[in-house]
């Protein structure tokens, strides 16, 4: 009876021939993946190359991450990019794009799940991963983490790893490029304890004030009595050294890889005519749609795959305004594309996949339903979303205006008014894209001179004189002299 | 049987056809915003459900007949859409005219065939208050299937012809030709009435 509880029992004995010996099982341990070039890789930058990325920091371009060659050639992180040249003129340098790096984030985190169930990318640049629950699985830490370098491998993405019991612990290891394991929650501290005290995210005015007092070390930290260094440093000084050592929980947002869906169904024959295999396109949109229903979700877009035998399969997309769940509309919409766009070969397979899951939103109704009908604003998407599919991704545009005096940038196409200015001066209906140069015989002005000066700041200015004026067919026109031009004369708009 | 009753009692038959008198209409309009063209215009103003087909050069001020009716649609939440426009639509001046500009929706066709297409899902979707376009030349069955559209979404379908077209299944045609005040306008065709009146407007 014993033994089938011990068999039971929720937390299995570790096998001792393992390596390393787990200590007290119920705690944590962190694994920090951190990418030192980051913010090159992410860029495509070439590391064999002398290349840097830049960011701007208190009002000056600074360099962040610098490549192994550049290094060499003594340019370091912090350095202004004229100082970089001129040590090493071939240097190249980049701006930083967080957004890219953050997507590189994610796609590492996507291949870490295979490894652990909590991933998180709660600190910057870098993955931790808990892996104590997972560690039987894989087989010892070394074991499991030359797999998740192996994994990482097919990226350009190089880590440095480090392992201890606490996230903040194996964060600072691994920035410390210190790739170290600790299992031991004892021994942490006195690991930790030789590394200097300018590893800690601490503001520099407090840094120098503790290097004055002659503390060097974190063990110098831990050795003050604790109420004295938060009356003297502040609470965020000690605790950040309970983090460190694990007497403070702290809690990481596990990462979840973004919902998709997928499905695909073979045909028993190649299809060739739309109306025998669109019932088959019916049915996956009646599995995507439950699939939403069921996580309370919406799609902003479907793409549908019709396989070919020897050819590349067609891929229909489409694009939904407002998240959207109902079969019958894709499958109008879908139909109207099919019918449009005649097939290159019979249809072997089909498959619907999506990858812009997003939160259902209900639409809002007033209390009163007073004026409008329930349904309309869906009803008048799902025709702007027709309209769309139609006419192509950027036909249909909703113009809107700008603060602006220049007359070609008061006009912007996104919904965004701002109320009329009652002062300004009639403008036409029409605006030519590109303005006309235009002669002024046979033209007469209507109106006096609106001088339009503006735009020195940034690299169009403009100094014009706008009249409305009549030509000999009767047709009101916009016209303006542009007295950076040498007086030159040109047609702007047409007054519909 | 006095007159008034009289009067009552053949506007209730809409199968009878009166003649000059264009009371016996049962469409929805809207007032054009000038009095001179309503009083003109059978109903007292543009038709609600209806196909408008003008006849004018782009730029001689054809587009402020309509300003205020898409200034009092827009602001009774009804999308105006303009498809296919020969230029820019300009949004400060549509700001000015007075149009609540969040209804304003803007579709550019890269094919002819693409123009009636959108004005009918537009028209009858019942959402759009007026759709414009300038497509080249529309024959009589999509004007006839734009008609039916329109009443269907009861909104104003506005169409600026490059080619003339006979067509018989317009609601009202007008020519407009610039004048020396103004705007000569023709009405060359109205449902529901037999008058062809030409007058000129000051804008």
């Amino acid at each position: 009876m014993a033994a089938t509880a011990r068999a039971l029992s929720p937390t299995p004995q570790k096998p001792a021939a393992l390596g390393v010996k787990p200590n007290a099982a119920d705690k944590q341990l962190w694994l920090c993946a951190y990418f030192p070039d980051l913010t090159l890789t992410a860029l495509h930058l070439d590391l064999g190359q002398a290349v840097a990325s830049a960011m701007p920091y208190k009002g000056q371009t600074r360099l962040h991450t610098v490549s192994a060659p550049a290094r060499q050639a003594g340019v370091e992180s912090g350095m202004t990019p004229a100082a970089a040249l001129a040590l090493c003129p071939g240097v190249s340098i980049h701006n930083r794009d967080p957004f890219a790096e953050r997507q590189v984030l994610q796609q590492l985190a996507e291949i870490a799940l295979d490894f652990s169930p909590w991933v998180s990318l709660d600190q910057p640049d870098c993955l931790l991963l808990e892996i104590r629950s997972c560690l039987t699985l894989f087989g010892g830490i070394e074991r499991l983490q030359d797999k998740l370098r192996t994994a990482w491998q097919t990226t350009r993405h190089r880590p440095l790893i480090a392992i201890s019991p606490t996230p903040t612990a194996s964060n600072l290891l691994a920035r410390l490029s210190l790739e170290t394991t600790i299992t031991a929650p004892q021994a942490l501290c006195s690991a930790l304890g030789p590394l200097p005290i300018a590893a800690l995210a601490l503001d520099d005015r407090l840094l120098h004030r503790l290097l004055r007092t002659g503390i060097r070390q974190l063990t110098d930290l831990w050795r003050l009595p604790r109420d004295g260094l938060a009356k003297r440093y502040g609470a965020g000084l000690l605790q950040q050294l309970d983090r460190l050592a694990g007497q403070q929980t702290q809690i990481l947002q596990a990462f979840h890889s973004p919902p998709c869906f997928q499905a695909s169904r073979e045909m028993p024959i190649e299809l060739e005519r739309i109306e025998h295999f669109f019932p088959a396109i019916e049915q996956l949109a009646g599995e995507f749609a439950a699939f939403l229903k069921t996580r309370d979700a919406t799609t902003l877009g479907i793409t549908l795959e019709l396989q070919h035998h020897g050819r590349p399969a067609t891929c229909l997309a489409l694009d939904f305004r407002a998240g959207n769940r109902d079969p019958k509309h894709w499958c109008g919409l879908l139909s109207e594309k099919l019918e449009r766009s005649p097939l290159p070969a019979p249809v072997l397979a089909i498959g619907l996949l999506s990858a812009a899951i997003v939160p259902f939103q209900p639409e809002r109704f007033s209390l009163f339903h007073d004026h409008e009908k329930p349904d309309s604003n869906a009803e008048w998407q799902a025709v702007l979303d027709q309209l769309q599919a139609r006419l192509g991704h950027k036909a249909l545009k909703f113009p809107g205006t700008q603060a602006d005096h220049r007359p070609e940038r008061a006009m912007i196409d996104q919904p965004n008014w701002l109320t009329a200015n009652p002062d300004l001066a009639p403008r036409p209906l029409w605006l030519l894209a590109n303005p006309e140069p235009v002669r002024l015989n046979g033209l007469s002005l209507l109106s006096s001179a609106e001088r339009i000066e503006s735009g020195w700041w940034d690299d169009q200015p403009i100094r014009r004189d706008y009249h409305s004026a009549q030509d000999q067919r009767g047709r009101k026109l916009w016209v303006y002299r542009d007295l950076n031009a040498r007086h030159q004369w040109f047609l702007h708009g047409l007054f519909g | 049987m006095n007159a008034t009753s009289l009067d009552q009692l053949l506007r209730a038959q809409t199968g009878i056809w009166r003649g000059l008198h264009s009371q016996n209409q049962n469409w929805r309009t809207i007032a054009s915003g000038f009095a001179e063209l309503d009083a003109l215009l059978p109903g007292g103003g543009w038709p609600l459900g209806g196909v408008l087909e003008i006849l004018s050069p782009l730029g001689i001020g054809e587009l402020s007949l309509l300003l205020p009716a898409m200034a009092s649609l827009s602001q009774s939440k009804r999308w105006i859409a303009w498809i296919a426009p020969p230029q820019q639509v300009y949004a400060p001046a549509l700001l000015q005219a007075g149009i609540d500009a969040s209804y304003v929706l803007v579709a550019d066709c890269r094919q002819e065939a693409d123009i009636p297409w959108s004005l009918e899902k537009l028209l009858r979707s019942g959402r759009c208050g007026m759709a414009l376009a300038w497509p080249r030349r529309l024959s009589d069955h999509q004007i006839r299937r734009l008609q039916l559209a329109a009443e269907a979404g009861s909104a104003l379908a506005v169409l600026f012809p490059k080619q003339r077209s006979g067509s018989g299944y317009t609601a009202l045609r007008l020519e407009v030709r610039p004048a020396k005040t103004g705007l000569a306008l023709h009405i060359l065709k109205a449902r529901g009435s037999l008058q062809r009146a030409s007058l000129t407007l000051a804008l």
